[in-house]
């Protein structure tokens, strides 16, 4: 029987090795030949039973086109920047700020161009990430190649101090929007990375985002998307974590009409770590869709996933959570827990751990519950003067926020305030949708 | 007792809960100012009443009356009993990993300030009070920072309990077996801080199972609750004569 690894990676193309990739045309050419012989995943894959490929695939002519309502919704106030940051805006297909590249959260030898740049001065660089990106053999990555214009490719060095994270907000109005970032922390670099989207109404939007942590790097990833009810949305994130190094992700998720987020994380050098928490706060009839993948390469990795999830009326939150553990390998610790609020009877939470153990010497575990509101709780803090009302939002609020009080603490503090205010700001959004 | 009207007054209560009575017709009258002691066996219905006072959704009232400063307690909300004045310090404080007790206290002094028609505090005005009555209780402000009750030890807890009663001023202190699990020094920190709000305008109930307590807090009366009904009360001396014969003589009696 294949593994769940091998299911997301078919067998290489004939004629079209991605070994043979040595330009930006030739990734694009692999691409459009991958989606002429595979087809979308279907709902025979048990990763695709609540979101549909459909969802995610756009009529072409589309794609130049504006939306209807240009009126931009949450998503575009990360933080607020101290004076000394800066939200490096990212338009689709070129940078939204001509001076972004002499901007000081990119100075320090960070360097930032675009795809088609960075194939022509770099080609060993990109060969490297093309070859080991744990997803590059997913569907709708080829067909964000096939259909990207361009992407880009921040490289941070060791030397760029720490305690200025870099924060990233993509925007565009189009109808239908293809983003692609690769992001490479050298070895020993240090980034703080808070990314966000903006929202526009019926869009349909599309991210591919390939992350190499080179040897003891550390990446915090604060991921942040805009509540849209009228939008879809497919984030597809790769990440390779090499020997000592440590990728610590937290998304805050409002969901959408349909939104998904696919993360596969290799965890290919000994001692290399990875955290993969969200807060999942659906408002009613938003559907999010999280599919995680964590495989264990390598000696003494570790790794930990903790999803909350609240959903209000007809909301549907996924979480297909999957460890593997390669054989021969030894001292590995993977945790996994799943919690789901359900603040409406008609709503859904579906949890699906999926662990596949080849070697004896693994401490893992995993749990899920869902429930609605505690009752006791709710009694308390009624009896200490806050109406229903009231301690519903703090119940909430506190289901929500123990994501944030877990998430390593290293961490900068623009990072965890850039996450609890958009944590408390879908708190707000959710508790008029509360049933009583 | 004295002739006034009683800040709580109970009347032939009967609860039921799970389709089973628990409280068959109890009566019990508090004065203003005054301490009472509920003491009883396992199951005898003491935090059945206790939680009932405060309005657990989980009982079902079927006959009597409470009137509470001369109104219908049984028509309010849990939350307009807490804001009239009258406080749970609960046997089992809930845990709520998530929520910095910082947090959740400013919010529930100013929900209860609000309602009686006071200016809420601000950050600088409600750490000033914390910083009053917190150490009354052995607690310091790191304390604020973490989540309401998660990860406490059981005599956190209970003196939490006490610093919420501290905070939120009530008439009426309901304190269900707050002396539970308690070592010495925890118990007495819990004493101190309840004889802290002891005054002629406020009242207080303490249930136990033990004389112990009183020893820190001197009780006005003593009532002995068995099978749902107070069936003697008295002064602490009935509280020592429990602890030297227990509650078998008057269950015997009973029978």
């Amino acid at each position: 029987m294949s593994s769940p690894v091998e299911s997301f990676r078919p067998r290489a193309l004939s004629g079209s090795s991605p070994t043979r990739i040595r330009s930006w045309d030739d990734a694009r050419t692999h691409a459009e030949k991958a989606l002429e012989v595979h087809a979308p995943p279907d709902r025979h894959d048990e990763r695709w039973r609540y979101t549909r490929a459909q969802d995610f695939l756009p009529p072409l002519a589309r794609s130049n086109e504006t939306t209807a309502s240009a009126e931009r919704k949450l998503g575009t106030e990360l933080t607020t920047p101290a004076p000394s940051e800066e939200i490096l805006l990212l338009e689709d297909g070129k940078i939204g700020d001509p001076e972004a590249r002499r901007r000081d959260g990119l100075r320090h030898g960070v360097t930032l161009r675009t795809m088609r740049e960075a194939w022509t001065e770099d080609p060993a660089l990109m060969k490297r990430i093309v070859l080991s990106s744990p997803i590059r053999d997913r569907y709708f990555v080829w067909w964000n190649t096939a259909h990207l214009d361009d992407g880009y490719v921040i490289v941070v060095p060791r030397e760029r101090p720490h305690d200025r994270p870099l924060q990233i907000l993509w925007q565009s109005p189009n109808a239908v929007v293809v983003r692609r970032l690769l992001l490479v922390l050298e070895p020993g670099a240090r980034l703080d990375l808070v990314e966000g989207e903006a929202a526009y109404p019926n869009q349909l939007r599309h991210l591919v985002r390939d992350i190499h942590l080179d040897r003891e790097a550390t990446l915090h990833h604060a991921l942040l998307d805009a509540p849209g009810v009228h939008e879809n949305w497919l984030w597809t994130t790769g990440v390779v974590v090499d020997e000592g190094a440590a990728y610590h992700a937290l998304g805050v998720h409002a969901g959408a009409r349909k939104a998904r987020h696919e993360i596969c994380v290799d965890l290919s050098g000994s001692w290399a770590q990875a955290t993969l928490d969200a807060a999942v706060l659906l408002p009613s009839k938003h559907v999010f869709d999280l599919q995680t993948e964590i495989v264990h390469r390598a000696d003494a990795t570790e790794s930990r996933q903790r999803v909350h999830s609240a959903t209000a009326a007809r909301a549907t939150a996924v979480y297909g959570g999957t460890i593997v553990v390669e054989s021969a390998t030894k001292g590995v610790v993977a945790h996994q827990q799943s919690r789901g609020l359900l603040l409406d009877p008609a709503s859904d939470i579906n949890s699906r751990p999926e662990l596949h153990i080849r070697s004896d010497d693994v401490l893992c575990t995993h749990g899920a519950s869902i429930g609605a509101i505690d009752p006791e709780g709710l009694f308390y803090l009624q009896s200490r003067g806050l109406n229903a009302s009231q301690a519903r939002a703090l119940l909430l609020r506190a289901f929500a926020l123990r994501v944030l009080e877990t998430f390593p603490a290293a961490a900068s503090e623009v990072l965890r305030t850039a996450l609890a205010k958009r944590l408390e700001v879908l708190v707000r959004l959710l508790v008029p949708e509360v049933a009583l | 007792m004295n002739n006034e009207q009683p800040l709580l007054d109970v009347r032939n209560l009967w609860i039921k809960a799970q389709d089973q009575f628990i409280l068959n017709g109890l009566d019990l009258r508090i004065g203003l100012g005054e301490v009472h002691a509920i003491m009883g066996p396992n199951g005898s219905g003491k935090s059945t009443l206790v939680q009932s006072l405060a309005g657990h959704p989980g009982y079902t009232i079927e006959k009597g009356e409470i009137s509470f400063d001369g109104e219908d307690l049984l028509t309010l909300t849990p939350e307009e009993r807490a804001r009239r004045g009258l406080f749970l310090a609960f046997q089992y404080p809930v845990e709520i990993a998530g929520l910095g007790n910082g947090y959740f206290l400013k919010a529930a002094v100013n929900a209860v300030r609000e309602a009686r028609g006071q200016t809420p505090y601000d950050a600088v005005e409600f750490l000033k009070v914390f910083r009053e009555l917190a150490p009354l209780v052995g607690l310091g402000q790191d304390f604020l920072e973490r989540g309401v009750n998660a990860g406490f030890s059981g005599g956190e807890k209970k003196r939490n309990e006490i610093l919420q009663m501290l905070l939120l001023e009530p008439r009426l202190t309901l304190l269900d077996e707050t002396d539970s699990g308690l070592d010495v020094d925890a118990l007495k920190l819990v004493a101190r801080g309840v004889n802290a709000t002891r005054s002629k305008d406020r009242s207080i109930v303490l249930v136990t199972h033990y004389q112990r307590l009183l020893d820190y807090i001197d009780p006005d009366v003593v009532h002995i609750l068995i099978k749902g009904r107070i069936v003697r009360s008295g002064t602490r001396e009935l509280a020592r004569e429990i602890e030297r014969e227990g509650y078998e003589p008057l269950l015997t009696a009973m029978a």
